[in-house]
């Protein structure tokens, strides 16, 4: 008896262990590491390239500068087929799950995207929180191979510069994770933006040669999941500000005029200020005035004046308000461009402003959901923003001031 | 068989009982009152001028009858025997056995003083701060050893004889009043029970009292020094000193004692607490570094993060063994290279380490046989290992383990093996004292002295399980 009840325990034993193991073990320099994945539409079939981290066979420390990558290149009917296509002319497995960035292509955007990536969710390895940029006015393989930083390799310098987003908010980070959110909720997403600048290379030979970088300013705007345009730096700050993203950044505006009189002046040909925001919180509440929907955005922003070209004596408080009232109103700006871009250009809600009103009005949103769209484009809204500047930077009067001799 | 009146006859017969070994010396002569008597012993095993002093010359010059032999040597210890066999125990203990032709008796006479070595610093249980003298492996300069650091009515030794060859003196010893009387019982039973030919060293008694004995799990603790063994015995804990080993036994042992040394207590509560708290990291990554690397390069290298993955397979480019076997060949060549520098003399085992570690270490990586990961990980669960050195076999084995287990299954495997030790150190009991003790079964007021040790203020009370029922460390009245 009692040796029966061990064979039993032995065997359940056995065969937890055995099926639920974990299959297929792996060694590490049986992968192919990739890190960044573009996706193209080519005659009708997908075409994938993928960034291959090439690992350095020689233990002592790698000569230059990073890891040496390879791209892959290869076409399917679906993405899966695709990466298994690239087992044919690629000797190692490609390994997903340390992909960190999906470019699209603009042409693949605009046909839309939402299907190929179902294989992305299903499948264990690729992660979810790998960004989506996408291509502007470029196939995504286009803007690979382009590193203009310090970054090991050129995905990982993409990856870098998206993440520099918390303190630039000219553009955005958006991952795979939040674009499913936002497609499964039948709503419109902005992602991130990436395109190919060329400068020049700055050193002492005669010969000028170029640099190549990317720039991910701007955002794209999706319509489910077709891109349907750009927005541009201005009107990110803007559509930053709207869904309260806003966290640090800079608002550059023209230095109110008449309040230069009273102080002399070293120089003057500067006409901006500049304040960083260090805070900001947005309400967004719809509202029916008239029988009519109607949005108020109310902004909140606690900022630091960094930078004053036209000498403000910040010391006085007349002169301060009127400096936080400026910004205020810069920022509004901001906000009506993109407002007045997705309205009137996109005609599409990228701010989620339809889910407001399905929260407030419930009923009224059964009747103009079909038609939210149209309802959008002429949607009434006011922008209120309050400005507080908490602090002057180190300096109580601007150096350009001429200081009266004692 | 009785002894007789007739010295000749005596001495015949003990030399025979020894079987006329070398060493036993006889020597009859007569004494004032011209009777004849004889002292026999061990050579090498008495103070000769003391027997010659205080027994011999007050013998031949003073005696006058056989009835005041007691009164007439000079010693401090005497007693009367009446059989051979009790002669013999006497000799072999290294007394002097006495005869007088008069008596059917005779006198064990405690002259006892041999070649010992001196009492020294502890090899093994190195301290910076505290008490620093060892055992020996004598076990009456052992004994005097305790009674100094508690100097008390209620200390107690008890002996036993074992060994059906080498009649070792084991001694139990615990403090009357502390010790639970339970556990005393069950010790003395079990070592009652110990049938063996020969006890050279504590652990032929560990061996046969142990718990689980067939278990990688240490049930019985040892120590070298008496203030560890002082401090065992005052919460309850019986001692089991060996003649003839320095390394005394103390019982009943939980987990935590592993992780705890003498020092602990000599130094501040917040340092001491920060040391077991490195003690405690140190074993979780000796015995699981190993297995939860290979678990994540070769079957979550999701889980690694990008660059260390990136350098990894760098370093595993070209390597021909897997991560699996890489980590075996490691482990063999290290435990080799210990073991060499563990048996060698002092002098050549530092050469042994410097050419192991460094030139075949660095030579191994060059050559591209193993990677340079794999030498980081398996030397810092090997540094991690010596941190605490009574867990060493549980160490190695366990993580041996745990290795079979990543490789093939997984972080999983790792999982599930961690849930079977716990498991399984949950279920050992050391003479009644659950293993996990005081976290399983939980007693708050054994957490004083668990992993943080609270002030010496603080800990009133007594381990519940290990002492006796309602003692107390101090408190007030004390």
């Amino acid at each position: 008896m009692r040796f029966k009840k061990k064979i039993i325990i032995l065997n359940i034993l056995v065969v937890t262990v055995l099926l639920t193991s974990c299959t297929g073990l792996r060694e590490v320099n049986d992968l192919g590491i990739v890190t960044t994945t573009a996706i193209d539409m080519d005659n009708g079939e997908i075409l994938l390239t993928h960034e291959v981290i090439v690992p350095e066979s020689n233990t002592s420390i790698s000569t230059g500068r990073g890891n040496n990558v390879v791209y892959v290149q290869s076409k399917g009917k679906t993405v899966f087929d695709a990466i298994r296509n690239a087992t044919l002319i690629f000797d190692r497995k490609l390994f997903l799950a340390h992909n960190r960035i999906f470019i699209l292509g603009e042409e693949f955007a605009k046909q839309g995207i939402g299907d190929s990536f179902n294989f992305y969710v299903y499948d264990n390895e690729p992660r979810e929180s790998a960004y989506i940029v996408v291509a502007k006015d470029a196939k995504g393989y286009d803007v690979m191979g382009i590193n203009g930083g310090l970054s090991d390799s050129p995905g990982k310098y993409l990856f870098d510069i998206i993440e520099n987003y918390q303190l630039n908010l000219k553009s955005r980070d958006f991952s795979l994770v939040e674009f499913l959110r936002y497609y499964l909720k039948d709503a419109n997403p902005v992602t991130a933006v990436v395109e190919h600048i060329q400068q020049r290379e700055i050193n002492k030979e005669e010969s000028q040669s170029i640099k190549d970088s990317l720039n991910v300013v701007g955002g794209a705007a999706f319509k489910g999941d077709r891109l349907i345009g750009y927005f541009d730096s201005d009107e990110m700050k803007g559509f930053n500000f709207i869904i309260d993203e806003f966290k640090n950044g800079l608002i550059v505006f023209e230095t109110p005029d008449e309040l230069m009189e009273e102080s002399e002046l070293i120089a003057d040909s500067g006409i901006y200020t500049v304040v960083e925001v260090k805070d900001s919180s947005t309400k967004n509440r719809i509202e029916i005035i008239d029988e009519e929907l109607h949005l108020k955005i109310d902004v909140d922003i606690k900022g630091v004046l960094i930078e004053d070209m036209k000498g403000l004596e910040v010391s006085n408080k007349d002169i301060l308000h009127s400096v936080e009232s400026s910004c205020s109103n810069q920022v509004k700006n901001h906000i009506r461009m993109a407002m007045e871009k997705a309205q009137k250009e996109f005609k599409t809600d990228s701010f989620s402003i339809g889910n407001l009103v399905h929260i407030r009005y419930p009923d009224l949103w059964r009747e103009i959901s079909g038609d939210w769209e149209s309802v959008f484009s002429d949607l009434e809204y006011t922008v209120n923003v309050k400005t507080d500047l908490v602090r002057t930077g180190l300096l109580n009067v601007p150096i350009n001031i001429k200081k009266e001799l004692k | 068989m009785v002894i007789s009146k007739d010295i000749q006859k005596n001495k015949l017969k003990i030399l025979e009982l020894f079987y006329n070994s070398s060493d036993i010396v006889i020597r009859d002569f007569q004494t004032l009152c011209n009777t004849e008597v004889m002292v026999c012993y061990l050579n090498g095993f008495i103070d000769k001028e003391a027997l010659n002093d205080n027994i011999l010359q007050p013998l031949i010059e003073n005696l006058l009858s056989p009835m005041d032999i007691t009164d007439t040597v000079y010693i401090t210890e005497i007693r009367e025997i009446t059989s051979y066999q009790e002669a013999i125990t006497g000799i072999i203990e290294g007394h002097v056995a006495l005869f007088h032709e008069d008596l059917d008796k005779a006198f064990i006479l405690n002259l006892c003083d041999y070649e010992k070595r001196p009492v020294e610093v502890s090899g093994s249980e190195q301290v910076i701060r505290g008490p620093k003298e060892a055992f020996i492996e004598d076990l009456h300069v052992n004994k005097t050893l305790v009674r100094r650091k508690i100097r008390n009515n209620n200390l107690v030794f008890e002996d036993f004889v074992l060994g059906k060859h080498t009649n070792t003196i084991v001694s139990l010893v615990y403090v009357k009043g502390i010790v639970n009387e339970e556990i005393l019982a069950e010790l003395k039973s079990r070592i009652k029970e110990i049938k063996t030919d020969a006890v050279l060293d504590s652990n032929y008694i560990g061996e046969y009292i142990d718990d689980t004995p067939n278990s990688f799990v240490p049930t019985v603790y040892n120590t070298e020094k008496p203030d560890v063994l002082a401090g065992k015995i005052l919460e309850g804990r019986i001692g089991i000193i060996c003649d003839g080993s320095p390394n005394v036994l103390t019982v009943p042992k939980i987990f935590i004692e592993c992780l705890m040394t003498a020092e602990d207590y000599y130094l501040k509560p917040m340092h001491a607490t920060y040391l077991r708290i490195i003690r405690a990291i140190c074993l979780i990554i000796s015995v699981t570094l190993e297995g939860i690397y290979i678990a994540l390069a070769n079957f979550h290298q999701e889980m690694i993060p990008t660059p260390l993955l990136i350098s990894m397979a760098g370093q595993r480019e070209g390597v021909p063994l897997t991560s699996f076997l890489e980590a075996l060949f490691m482990i063999m060549f290290f435990e080799i290279m210990k073991e060499a520098g563990l048996r060698l003399p002092k002098s050549i085992g530092h050469t042994v380490t410097l050419i192991g570690g460094l030139v075949i270490g660095q030579a191994a990586v060059d050559a591209g046989i193993i990677s340079a990961i794999m030498i980081i990980v398996v030397s810092a669960t090997g540094i991690a290992e010596f941190v605490n050195p009574t867990l060493r076999e549980l160490i190695v084995i366990s993580r041996l383990i745990l290795i079979f287990f990543g490789a093939f299954l997984g972080i999983y495997g790792i999982v599930c093996g961690l849930i079977v030790f716990v498991y399984y150190l949950t279920s050992i009991k050391s003479f009644g004292v659950p293993y996990l003790y005081p976290i399983a079964p939980y007693d708050k007021k054994g957490m004083k002295d668990f992993i943080i040790r609270a002030p010496i203020k603080k800990m009133n009370c007594r381990p519940e399980y290990i002492s006796n029922k309602n003692s107390k460390k101090r408190n007030r009245s004390l």
